[in-house]
């Protein structure tokens, strides 16, 4: 299986056209984005590499990247979320996604529906805000040390 | 009867120096005393944060050699007497800080090391630095620098040595 046939599955069964380049790079509506990871999970791309996320401000962009390593396939699978907005948790298709998803809402504050555990793993636990949101105030002070 | 030569530190401590048919006495206070042997063996507790502990394990190595002042690292706060910050301190590393800190025995030092331990650093305006380790422990001694060279932190060193001296009244 090669990039194109993959691309060309996902279209044929979802309806999305995705871009490929280096990685197969799809922009999903959120309900797909669940059963989209379990699809890829299905043809055999069994290693998830990283979460992570952009703030496009109105939206944030929650991206995944999943991958079959002997093959060399990647696909980028994207869902726009509204701040503080929940996305169906990966953790339990990847035992992988368990931290890395604690890592996104850690610091954008994406929720993970379903997720086993899902509380802050970089900032302290009573830390508030999230950190790497463009809203967020650096010069605001942080009690008790700023 | 060869004459004793007289020890360089008792001079410092001295506040009379009385001779005697058969001796010599001296006189001072034991706060001066006490901070004659504290000065000479401070154990620093074994405390690296980031890159600035990679200067502080220089120094303590054998070219810059921090034994010539009776200073040997010790791996518990129990044992240790001076905490070297070195490095960006980050607010969930600072109760952690703060703990070890109230750990060590009386009496203690704190030697801030580097821009990040003074003031934040570069990275004063994040989300996760603590901008200036005396907002968490009170600091002795601030070693400017990014890093500071050994040099400058065996400098600092040298400077703390003279803040215990000057308050325990001693020249």
């Amino acid at each position: 299986m090669t990039k194109q046939e993959l691309a060309a599955k996902i279209k044929e069964k979802f309806g999305y056209d995705g871009k490929v380049g280096d990685e197969v790079e799809l922009l999903v509506k959120r309900e797909d984005y669940r059963p989209l990871a379990e699809f890829l999970k299905a043809e055999g791309l069994d290693y998830y590499c990283f979460a992570t996320a952009t703030d496009r401000k109105e939206k944030i962009v929650l991206t995944t990247r999943i991958e079959n390593l002997e093959k060399q396939i990647a696909v980028h699978l994207s869902c726009e979320v509204e701040p503080g907005g929940k996305v169906r948790s990966l953790a339990d298709l990847y035992a992988g996604a368990d931290w890395m998803e604690r890592e996104v809402f850690d610091l954008f504050g994406i929720q993970f529906d379903g997720h086993p555990d899902l509380k802050r793993i970089l900032m302290p636990e009573d830390y508030q805000g999230y950190p790497l949101r463009k809203e967020f105030p650096l010069d605001q002070p942080y009690q008790p040390y700023r | 009867m060869s004459e004793i030569v007289k020890p360089e530190a008792f001079e410092k401590i001295a506040d009379r120096w009385e001779k005697f048919p058969g001796g010599e006495m001296i006189l001072t206070t034991s706060e001066k005393l006490f901070s004659w042997a504290r000065t000479s063996s401070m154990w620093p507790m074994t405390f690296g944060l980031a890159c600035c502990a990679i200067e502080m394990m220089a120094t303590f190595a054998s070219r810059f050699d921090l034994d010539r002042f009776g200073m040997i690292l010790r791996g518990s706060p129990r044992q240790s007497d001076l905490m070297i910050v070195s490095g960006t301190v980050t607010i969930k590393m600072a109760p952690r800080l703060k703990r070890l800190y109230d750990q060590m025995p009386e009496p203690k030092w704190v030697l801030a090391m580097g821009s990040c331990a003074i003031s934040g650093g570069i990275f004063r305006n994040t989300y996760a630095t603590v901008p200036g380790v005396e907002r968490v422990v009170p600091v002795d001694v601030f070693v400017p620098g990014c890093p500071p060279t050994p040099e400058a932190l065996l400098d600092g060193i040298i400077r703390l040595q003279n803040v215990i001296n000057e308050k325990a009244g001693k020249k």
